[in-house]
């Protein structure tokens, strides 16, 4: 079973400069093989590792991941609404 | 392959060999000096007999010194040889928390499965003791940790290459 946690840590590598896996492994404090298995959804980091990726590409964490929830969320807790 | 993918690689080499040295050490030493060792023959009447207390005890004890012999140099080389073998070079990150999460779980099953196995073994040191109200030799004590610490390195090695190859899909 895939992780719930999308992100578009791949993306965002291509769109900085054509980023290396290594350049933003040692960018974050992790191995390659830790960036390569969260591009691939098999792990979730934790939330520290995620504000640091996100921090990388000076983007809001949500825009580098997203949580897969089974149920739409209602408007009221929307962050966007 | 990371640094400890290649240690789990390197433990789970020395190991493999050491349990294989064992294996060798035992069929060798019980076919020179144990030559009259049978392992089943027939009874008259036409009844087999298969392992033959005696030759049950004299192929434990040899496979019990063979632990002591192999094991334990194994198990010396395989836990420390890797700490000067595979050192990170400087600046470099060689162990996240992605490996801090595997190695968790598969230290984990390879504790249940030590403990349980050093469950299953107690009745064979039972036996070789000769009943419940024996004294148990302080002699099997001693290839029983070794065993123990053999079973526990090799499961932890073999979990670390399972999970880094894609056992789990959530690490």
């Amino acid at each position: 079973m895939k992780s719930e946690i999308r992100n578009q840590v791949r993306r965002l590598r291509f769109e900085n400069g054509e980023m290396t896996q290594q350049k933003l492994a040692d960018k974050v404090g992790v191995t390659r093989q830790t960036i390569i298995a969260i591009e691939a959804g098999k792990y979730a980091p934790s939330l520290p590792l995620a504000f640091r990726i996100a921090r990388t590409f000076t983007l809001p964490i949500e825009k580098v991941f997203q949580y897969q929830d089974e149920y739409p969320q209602s408007p009221a807790t929307s962050p966007d609404a | 392959m990371n640094k400890a993918q290649k240690i789990a690689r390197f433990r789970l080499i020395v190991l493999t060999v050491a349990v294989m040295a064992i294996g060798i050490w035992t069929v060798v030493i019980m076919l020179v000096y144990h030559q009259d060792a049978r392992v089943a023959y027939k009874v008259p009447g036409g009844k087999w007999v298969f392992f033959e207390e005696p030759t049950v005890y004299m192929a434990l004890g040899v496979v019990f010194a063979g632990i002591v012999f192999f094991g334990l140099p194994s198990i010396l080389l395989a836990g420390l040889l890797p700490l000067i073998l595979f050192r990170a070079k400087q600046g470099q990150v060689a162990f996240d928390e992605r490996d801090l999460l595997i190695d968790k779980k598969a230290t984990l099953i390879a504790y249940q499965v030590a403990w349980f196995s050093l469950v299953a073994a107690c009745p064979i040191l039972i036996c070789i003791a000769g009943g419940a109200d024996a004294l148990i030799p302080a002699v099997v004590f001693l290839p029983a940790v070794f065993g123990e610490a053999m079973v526990f390195l090799l499961v932890h090695s073999i979990e670390i290459l399972l999970y880094y190859g894609g056992k789990d899909k959530k690490t």
